[in-house]
């Protein structure tokens, strides 16, 4: 076990925090931005997730599905035209939404992030092993001796070579600073990991190489780890959870092993057949028409419905309600009858299918 | 196993022929190497490379980044010049060349936001002093319909999908026996990809054109194209039809690649890291350009560049440059 952070720290929670609480639970989040013209836009509208010591949710959606504004939302970092109107984020029963939350407190020291775009969140006139140490004097009040001896850990820990300690961010390869990312996160042991596309960057190979090292950090260190990405088959991957989100709402959720071998909604059908998969053989795709909603101009009924080959004229005019069939199960769609607590039957829908390399 | 390539691999010339193709860029010297007089060290893009399409086949050249990829695309489209080898289309050298198009990975910078949609096709045409009827022809090709309502709209009032088909009218309206995709669809959502594919597949069973696919994903590779060329630190390792390089791959690399991909497949087992590393920035390995990142190398590895050579067991066109190929262990 690594002296740097970890499992043998005790975790002394903020005030008002207990630990017989749940890890983290957002419930009922809804968040607005207002445009220049003064309307409002709802980039998140409404939506419950939640993460447990060691286990993996993988939060997936396309651009402009509100993923990212989640992460602005639980780290008190959205825009300053963004503003939650609705909700709670809950992290060990204390709420980081109400007014004078701790957040300086939580944020990076009980949660922290890793985002995709490395280079702008290393600062570059500063070695990487200064950066990890300053973190940790910072946050953590530590001598500048000690962090400097935690960041050497750390850093060793993350993979990055002996050598390339006292390295500036440029002079990294792209897979070293995400690892670098990771050390900073790390710095203060946090309890919750959130990764924002941190592998989104990077080559295939460096992709696994991350992978692995995220998911080893999350059993050492006991993490519960949120991942954020459009690539449905990372979250497959890593994750014990999924939540599916298309246009600020999530439309799906369960166990990965579930909704990825029984899909039922039709947005997470057309996700998980949208690309080819070498390694099932896999070559025939669905065709998913139209483009995802301008979320200003937002259709009434299910935001889906003009797309959705399954949709009627009850989900163009109705929101679907979000039901809980089992335990953590839900799904939001009109064309499922969810009253009796079983499992429904996933209906296949009708989207054309192109086979690729038809010969 | 037997299984092969579409289009015709006999002794006819192939339409796009690249023999030995070499790009070296010159590298950047800091003030100590240049008073020290050091020589400028040049980074080899391109070494080497040799690589056929025939008329009506879709090749997908696949690298990571820093592969040499996009050097070989500008190559081929004549946009930069090969320090060594041959380029050749239809037998031709670089100036006489009508029939190749090219498609970039972002259709927001090739694409002059105050131009209409038929004033960016035109200009391909007035410089080839093709006749203008072309443009409407173009972008019903490209299945921009109506054309007429589309060639005066400007770039702005398209979605991502619409603007990567207005690029690729541009490049149909020259007549083009081949189309150069460098990421065709690698910036587009997910649902606009399909359409986009499906165009490209199209254009080849209804027109006869050929494809250089050039992309960093391996399961589109294999699944859109007839063969795959492995790229690596600008030098092929493999190629071959593609379901025989996806089924058995010969070179550590494209197994290192495959066994990287994550698969959203319940049944798939999960992703791992057979290579180590990253790919070399700066100086390029001696031998085989793999060797440092590589689980089976062994000292002879560093003595020459592997040639490329048929795979062990591979069917018609499989070759791999890998000396250790024949000893691999088998995939599991």
């Amino acid at each position: 076990m690594s002296t740097a952070a970890g499992a043998d720290h005790v975790r002394q929670l903020p005030a008002g925090a207990d630990a017989a609480s749940p890890l983290l639970e957002i419930s009922g989040l809804r968040v607005s931005f207002t445009l220049s013209d003064g309307r409002r836009l709802t980039a998140v509208d409404g939506i419950n997730l939640s993460v447990a010591p060691s286990e993996a949710v993988g939060l997936a959606g396309e651009s402009g599905s509100g993923k990212s504004t989640v992460v602005g939302a639980i780290m008190g970092l959205l825009a300053p035209n963004g503003r939650i109107d609705a909700g709670n984020i809950r992290y060990r029963g204390l709420d980081l939404v109400a007014k004078g939350a701790p957040l300086r407190r939580t944020r990076w020291r009980e949660i922290a992030v890793v985002f995709q775009g490395s280079l702008v969140a290393l600062n570059p006139v500063i070695k990487v092993r200064d950066q990890v140490a300053e973190a940790i004097e910072l946050r953590l009040g530590e001598s500048a001796e000690v962090a400097q001896e935690k960041a050497k850990h750390l850093l060793h820990d993350v993979g990055i070579p002996e050598k390339r300690l006292n390295a500036y961010p440029h002079q990294l390869s792209g897979g070293q600073r995400q690892r670098a990312m990771l050390a900073v996160a790390l710095s203060c042991s946090p309890a919750v990991l959130i990764g924002d596309e941190p592998t989104t960057a990077l080559d295939v190979i460096v992709q696994a190489q991350i992978l692995e090292l995220l998911d080893r950090m999350r059993q050492e260190y006991g993490l519960g780890l949120i991942l954020i990405t459009h690539d449905l088959a990372v979250i497959a991957d890593m994750c014990d959870r999924v939540a599916i989100m298309y246009a600020g709402r999530i439309v799906e959720s369960g166990s990965v092993k579930e909704i990825f071998s029984a899909p039922r909604h039709p947005y997470t059908q057309a996700l998980l057949g949208a690309a080819p998969d070498a390694r099932a053989g896999r070559r025939t795709i669905k065709v998913l028409e139209g483009h995802p909603p301008d979320l200003s101009a937002l259709p009434p009924g299910c935001h889906f419905a003009p797309r959705c080959p399954l949709a009627d004229a009850r989900c163009r005019e109705e929101d679907p309600p979000t039901i809980e069939y089992a335990d953590r199960v839900t799904l939001a769609c009109h064309r499922y009858s969810l009253g009796d607590g079983k499992p429904p039957t996933p209906i296949d829908a009708p989207y054309p299918t192109l086979e690729l390399g038809k010969r | 196993m037997s299984e092969q390539p579409r289009a015709n691999t006999s002794a006819s010339a192939p339409l796009l022929r690249v023999r030995g193709v070499s790009v070296t860029y010159a590298a950047q010297r800091s003030i100590a190497d240049l008073l020290a007089r050091r020589p400028a060290n040049g980074i080899v893009a391109l070494d080497s490379v040799d690589l056929d399409v025939n008329a009506g086949e879709i090749v997908a050249v696949v690298g990571e980044s820093g592969s040499g990829k996009t050097t070989l695309a500008r190559v081929i489209a004549g946009l930069i010049d090969a320090d060594e080898g041959v380029v050749e289309v239809e037998g031709e050298g670089p100036n006489d060349w009508r029939s190749v198009g090219m498609v970039f990975q972002d259709p927001y910078e090739t694409l002059d936001p105050k131009r209409t949609l038929g004033e960016f096709v035109a200009e391909g045409l007035e410089a080839q002093g093709l006749p203008m009827d072309r443009v409407n022809t173009s972008l019903e090709a490209a299945e921009l319909l109506p054309a007429a309502a589309f060639r005066d709209r400007v770039p702005e009032e398209l979605s991502g999908g619409q603007r990567q088909r207005v690029v690729i009218a541009g490049a149909l309206a020259l007549n083009p026996k081949l189309v150069i995709a460098d990421e065709p669809v690698s910036m587009l959502d997910v649902s606009m990809r399909a359409q986009i594919l499906k165009l490209i597949e199209q254009l080849r069973r209804d027109q006869g054109i050929a494809w250089l696919f050039i992309t960093h994903d391996l399961s589109l590779a294999w699944a859109i194209s007839d063969r795959v060329v492995v790229l690596y630190l600008g030098a092929v390792v493999e190629e071959g039809a593609a379901e025989q390089v996806l089924r058995n791959p010969a070179h550590p690399y494209t197994r290192a690649l495959l066994a990287a991909l994550p698969s959203t497949d319940p049944g798939a087992a999960s992703t791992h890291s057979l290579a180590a590393g990253e790919i070399p920035q700066g100086d390029t390995p001696s031998g085989c350009r793999f060797r440092n990142r590589c689980a089976h190398a062994v000292e002879a590895c560093a003595n020459k560049r592997p040639p490329l050579e048929a795979a062990p067991g591979g069917g018609a066109g499989h070759r791999v440059a890998c000396i250790r190929a024949a000893e691999l262990p088998p995939l599991s």
